[in-house]
């Protein structure tokens, strides 16, 4: 991993394109600011992983009858 | 674009390929899905990759489950699904159904937004802390079914 020094203020720039500001620090928190392309997404990693986590349980199970009728029976009147 | 704080899924049967170009989170490699909505007068539905035969989810439409749940569209997914009008957009939920009600979720920070002339999706995660991804789907009778959105614990 690559490691750079920087000071509030300055920035980083990835691939010409991708650019990361330090605004803030405060404490252990460091408030990045980042300028990308549209089609770059950036999410913050622990929840873009717990989606990934969460998609994966959902295709894994194979839902059950009975809890299918349950979920059924709340919209049928 | 104004709140998505409308009924946004047709009472009609559907049943029609819809294309992640981006995959969803976990697979990316998954673009191409059928959308199957069985029976119109429930707010379910499946979502079953054409590519990989083993990856089909149950789906619903969050609104119908929660009351209150509202979200913005963000800008760039509005502009990446070419969306040009709110007819245009269907929106349901990735449901996590476990042994029991009690036990299975529904995912409102991350929903899937749709849109149903284009035939295109995306899984969008939403930059609203109060949203849960793992929102007990709970009981409320007296209610309709319904209930508010989840705020995080």
């Amino acid at each position: 991993m690559l490691v750079l020094s920087r000071k509030k203020g300055e920035s980083i720039i990835i691939a010409d394109q991708i650019e990361v500001t330090v605004v803030a620090v405060e404490g252990d928190t460091v408030r990045l600011g980042i300028r990308a392309p549209r089609e770059v997404e950036v999410h913050r990693k622990e929840i873009y992983a717990a989606i990934q986590e969460s998609n994966k349980e959902a295709a894994s199970l194979s839902p059950e009858k009975k809890t299918l009728d349950e979920l059924t029976k709340l919209f049928k009147k | 674009m104004a709140s998505l704080d409308v009924q946004s899924n047709s009472g009609q049967s559907f049943k029609h390929e819809i294309r992640f170009e981006k995959g969803l989170p976990g697979f990316p490699d998954l673009s191409a899905f059928i959308l199957e909505q069985s029976d119109p007068s429930l707010p379910f539905a499946t979502l079953q990759s054409l590519e990989d035969t083993n990856i089909s989810f149950l789906i619903g439409d969050p609104f119908a489950f929660f009351r209150e749940y509202e979200f913005d569209l963000p800008p760039d997914v509005e502009a990446e699904l070419e969306i040009k009008d709110i007819q245009e957009v269907m929106v349901w939920a990735i449901i996590t159904l476990r042994g029991s009600l009690a036990e299975s979720t529904m995912n409102l920070k991350a929903p899937l937004v749709m849109n149903k002339v284009r035939m295109c999706g995306k899984q969008v995660i939403l930059d609203d802390s109060r949203l849960s991804l793992r929102q007990q789907i709970l009981i409320n009778p007296e209610d309709g079914g319904k209930q508010d959105a989840g705020i995080e614990p």
